[in-house]
């Protein structure tokens, strides 16, 4: 799979943006990046 | 995340012979927050699943709740307004704009594979929506069965069905 931008930077966005919207624990992050790589 | 894409015929999601992610593509992020947010649902932690669908709310105005089991590949074109609710859903699934699918007396339709809603249709309630059909713009599906391949305009009960050309 091609992405625009790398992985890692999808991950961040993603956590960034949930991140300041409603806050995130680390233990929230984790899972974030576990349903991501899982989906 | 590459199953959200790699059935999907949508020509923004394909470059090059491979399947080509962008968030920034709004419809296709919205379709990657619907799995992610339904993945974490799964995982049995619900709090955080409501985080992801409400921060796909905010950026695409639209629901796609992640109780709602749509299918394995999906399609949305400019999905602003609309509702899927907690129908069946087959494969190849389309719709646009202001479409809703939701239920009536608690009863909710099923749809086969390669339905296309156009925008502001609305599919509700006892409905079995056969494959291959298409839904024009307005269109209103309430308690009532169309067959497969079909061109459908109109309102329920006075829907107007055709036969699609082969």
């Amino acid at each position: 799979m091609i992405t625009s931008i790398p992985i890692c930077e999808l991950e961040s966005l993603l956590i960034r943006q949930l991140d300041n919207m409603f806050g995130l624990c680390e233990k929230e992050k984790i899972i974030v990046r576990e349903a991501m790589e899982g989906g | 995340m590459e199953r959200c894409f790699e059935k999907n015929p949508n020509k923004y999601y394909h470059r090059n012979g491979e399947i080509y992610f962008n968030p920034f593509q709004s419809a296709q992020y919205n379709i990657f927050l619907y799995f992610v947010s339904n993945e974490i649902w799964k995982a049995g932690n619900s709090l955080l699943a409501d985080k992801v669908y409400y921060l796909n709310k905010a950026l695409n105005a639209n629901n796609l709740f992640y109780e709602v089991e749509l299918p394995e590949y999906f399609k949305c074109d400019h999905p602003v307004g609309s509702v899927m609710g907690r129908a069946k859903y087959g494969n190849g699934f389309s719709f646009g704009q202001c479409c809703t699918v939701g239920n009536n007396n608690g009863i909710y339709p099923i749809i086969e594979d390669n339905v296309r809603m156009c925008a502001y249709s609305s599919i509700i309630g006892n409905c079995h929506i056969g494959s291959n059909t298409i839904l024009g713009a307005y269109t209103s599906v309430k308690d009532q069965d169309v067959p497969s391949d079909s061109l459908v305009f109109g309102q329920s009960p006075n829907l107007i069905i055709k036969k699609k050309k082969e």
